[in-house]
């Protein structure tokens, strides 16, 4: 059976993906709900593992633009002549993939792409240093083994997330 | 410092943790987990915009072996 990577597309059925935790829902309702129309409307943008040609996302990343704002001014001294106190940034927003694809590497191959898209196509024409993640903490090992190194902590809702980074200019001669 | 974070919002550090990413971010280097993830991402991503999708291999399960 073979799969693709794919822009999410308008006729795409959002309804079927199953991830098999509960904590995880707020994944599925994401792309149920909500990922059509920040990809349209150029908020937020998705790319889907299918089987070939079809409709159905079987996993999803979704990738927007922030902006990394470093407060580390008061009673600390500025680092090494420290210029910039905000950085552009893309932030693997969302990441997820059916339980029924779980262990066969297709979230790594999502976290290769956006690493890729970002440093290939946005980073070079828009000024864009960051590939940012905030990783639940079963997750961390796994952006880890992928080259992101944790730079704090955040919550959203009640989740408490490792947030973590991917310096893209460091990658751009190899 | 632990800070809110939304979908849309800002990603704000503030005193350790900013100060720990700066010097990151001066001394750094890209890691070799880094590279070989873009290394692959790339090629991934050269197909993707030729074609607007892009074929994946997905690895072949152990047999025996629990699915999360």
């Amino acid at each position: 059976m073979s799969y693709e990577i794919r822009a999410l597309a308008d006729g795409d059925g959002c309804n079927s993906l199953s991830l098999g935790d509960a904590a995880l829902v707020p994944l599925k309702t994401f792309l149920r709900k909500e990922a059509k129309r920040l990809h349209k409307d150029n908020l937020a943008k998705t790319f889907v593992l299918v089987r070939a040609r079809e409709t159905t996302p079987l996993a999803y990343a979704t990738l927007v633009c922030t902006h990394v704002s470093v407060r580390q001014f008061g009673d600390l001294a500025p680092v090494d002549g420290f210029r910039y106190t905000d950085y552009p940034a893309v932030r693997l927003a969302r990441l997820a993939v059916d339980a029924h694809l779980q262990g066969q590497g297709v979230g790594a191959q999502l976290v290769d792409f956006a690493v890729a898209l970002t440093g290939q196509f946005i980073m070079p024409h828009a000024g864009c240093r960051f590939l940012v993640v905030d990783s639940k903490p079963n997750a961390v090992g796994f952006y880890q083994r992928k080259g992101f190194t944790p730079m704090g902590a955040s919550e959203e809702g009640n989740t408490a997330f490792t947030r973590m980074f991917v310096d893209l200019h460091r990658l751009q001669a190899t | 410092m632990t800070i809110h974070s939304t979908l849309l919002g800002p990603i704000t550090l503030t005193g350790d943790d900013a100060k720990s990413f700066i010097r990151k971010i001066t001394y750094g280097r890209g890691t070799k987990a880094a590279t070989e993830s873009a290394i692959n991402g790339r090629k991934l991503v050269a197909v993707f915009a030729r074609k607007g999708a892009v074929p994946i291999r997905l690895k072949a399960v152990k047999a025996g072996t629990k699915k999360k």
